[in-house]
């Protein structure tokens, strides 16, 4: 990491625990930051107390933590594809994922969503699909985008035929669930995802120098000794399973894995690839989405799911107007 | 290290790239492959440095099988400069030449010393060390072409595949890579290059593979191969070959 991108982590760091503050803070019954302080040191009165340590707080984990994950799982998909688009939404493995989610609860095989095996294994499986439509991984990162296109459409409308013939009480949850909210979501939720960050972050750090040489071609890096098959399955599959645990605590959220290491480029200046700073930059931006769904039409609550679409759309809009020499 | 070739054969689908090449290229040689376009030279070329597997035959580094060798420890004994390779956005001269350090590097190693020498050795055997610190992006194509050369010569392989290094270079530095090259053979390195100027591949080779449809059609000392009579079957074109006095190479004048 050059000095620069190491600045950029500490303002995202900074920026992180400011957000996380005003959630804590904001909500139907606002604290001020004398109420965190005193609870901290465990001299807050009890309804104080009981809504940081029950509620806020477990759910500015969950939400920070969904995003971490789906941040590291764009980073290392857009690196092994060397394309800006190639987030989990596109490739299919959030519509498998959710594809599993859905069934598995529409048809009671378990009692609620936001099961992380569950959803980790319909991300496998997807990539899975991907990979035989594919023939294996090729030559070609277009080709990876295309079938992708292909899976989730497929995914997607059995998705859509299962809510609708679901019965109602489950659609509703699931339905809420797919537009990607943290209601309810603290601790348990998160567990999975976090542990699994943890243990994908080190062998993301170890692939970082092979993928920053997959990305001047895959024949210069070949000759450079990079096992360019070996390195694009590995952060693949990495990828694959971060994104499965990550969408599995607040549902799927459109746009952070594509957003956040694309926003670290730009950072960075660096064309080295972003894997630290995109986990801060998806944990981040997934608290903020949720902090802002929250207050921003108070007394209703908006899902983060919906508003990370907003903001990602519009900050997508930006990106593509502010670089007319975008080429990768 | 010495690189050979035993009865190799290269294919692309149902079409035959390269049929049956026995061929080997010592330490100290510099073999220049010349033949029309789309003769097979860059898929054996491709072939020689790993990038594409035999469908039949081998290929050795020594005296053992190229693909018994890790992908590692492949890249510390063979570079290879690919025709026009993609250039990167956002990277400085000096950061991808660096990047040729990487086969010697460890997992979580960081650049040595050794590694920075070695890359400011490197930029000035190919004249680019004012331009270290450029994107290489806003370079013009002849810049670039002597940065990734540069990345090569960084990567210290004892055997060097250049395919076509000089396409995009002014006669100025066409001569000075293709004399870079022949220091690199003198200095007891392996060298193939992959050529169009038939002219400058005589000067410089101290060995000349003519190939056409995947056959080696002549293969010697240039003025044993530069002839008449073998560029008609390689090109399928009319030429005199002059000897002009006080120079080793010949010159080779097309018909019209």
């Amino acid at each position: 990491m050059n000095r620069r991108s190491v600045w950029v982590c500490g303002v995202l760091i900074s920026l992180t625990f400011a957000v996380g503050v005003i959630a804590l803070c904001a909500g139907e019954i606002s604290l001020s930051p004398s109420d965190l302080w005193q609870a901290l040191r465990g001299t807050a009165e009890r309804v104080p107390e009981l809504i940081l340590s029950k509620i806020r707080l477990p759910r500015s984990v969950a939400a920070w933590t969904a995003g971490a994950a789906l941040g590291l799982g764009g980073a290392l998909m857009q690196a092994v594809t060397r394309n800006r688009l190639a987030s989990p939404e596109i490739l299919g493995v959030n519509d498998g994922a959710m594809f599993l989610v859905i069934s598995m609860t529409l048809f009671s095989v378990v009692p609620s969503v936001g099961n992380w095996q569950i959803a980790t294994v319909g991300a496998l499986g997807a990539f899975g699909l991907l990979l035989l439509f594919t023939k294996g991984l090729g030559q070609n990162g277009y080709r990876i985008l295309v079938v992708g296109i292909g899976v989730s459409h497929l995914f997607r409308a059995l998705n859509e035929l299962l809510l609708s013939r679901g019965q109602i009480q489950h659609a509703t949850e699931v339905y809420v669930w797919s537009l990607g909210s943290f209601v309810g979501r603290g601790y348990a939720a998160a567990l999975p995802a976090f542990v699994g960050l943890l243990i994908c972050v080190p062998p993301a750090l170890m692939l970082r120098r092979q993928l920053n040489l997959l990305g001047l071609s895959e024949e210069v890096a070949h000759t450079l000794g990079v096992p360019v098959s070996k390195v694009k399955f590995s952060a693949l599959a990495l990828a694959v399973i971060v994104t499965g645990l990550g969408l599995s605590v607040g549902g799927p959220l459109a746009f952070i894995a594509l957003a956040s290491p694309v926003l670290l480029y730009r950072l960075n200046r660096s064309r080295d690839v972003p894997v630290i700073g995109s986990v801060l930059a998806g944990g981040f931006l997934v608290l903020a989405g949720d902090t802002l769904g929250r207050i921003l039409l108070a007394p209703i609550e908006l899902p983060v799911g919906i508003v990370c679409r907003i903001l990602g759309g519009l900050f997508l809009l930006f990106l593509l107007s502010s670089s007319p020499d975008e080429s990768e | 290290m010495k690189l050979s070739t035993q009865n190799l054969i290269l294919r692309y689908g149902s079409l035959t790239a390269v049929q049956r090449l026995s061929v080997s290229f010592s330490p100290g040689e510099l073999s220049i492959l010349v033949g029309p376009n789309g003769c097979g030279k860059s898929t054996f070329l491709r072939a020689c440095a790993g990038l594409k597997l035999p469908d039949e035959g081998s290929v050795k580094l020594d005296d053992d099988l190229l693909e018994s060798y890790s992908a590692r420890k492949r890249a510390q004994q063979i570079a290879l400069l690919p025709q026009s390779p993609m250039t990167p956005a956002g990277l400085t001269v000096r950061g991808l030449i660096h990047y040729g350090r990487h086969p010697h590097q460890g997992l979580f190693q960081r650049r040595s010393r050794s590694d920075d020498v070695i890359v400011e050795e490197a930029m000035r055997d190919t004249d680019i060390t004012d331009l270290a610190d450029r994107q290489v992006d806003q370079l013009s194509g002849g810049q670039r072409q002597r940065c990734w050369l540069a990345m090569i010569l960084a990567q210290q392989a004892s055997v060097i595949l250049l395919d076509e290094p000089t396409s995009m270079l002014d006669i100025g530095h066409q001569c000075e890579i293709l004399s870079l090259s022949r220091r690199l053979a003198q200095n007891g390195k392996t060298v193939v290059i992959v050529l169009h100027d038939l002219m400058a591949a005589a000067r410089y080779a101290d060995r000349l593979l003519a190939f056409k449809d995947g056959v080696l059609m002549a293969c010697g000392r240039p003025k044993d191969v530069l002839t008449s009579d073998v560029i008609r079957r390689t090109y399928g074109i009319e030429s005199r070959i002059f000897h002009p006095e006080g120079e080793s190479a010949p010159v080779v004048i097309p018909q019209m």
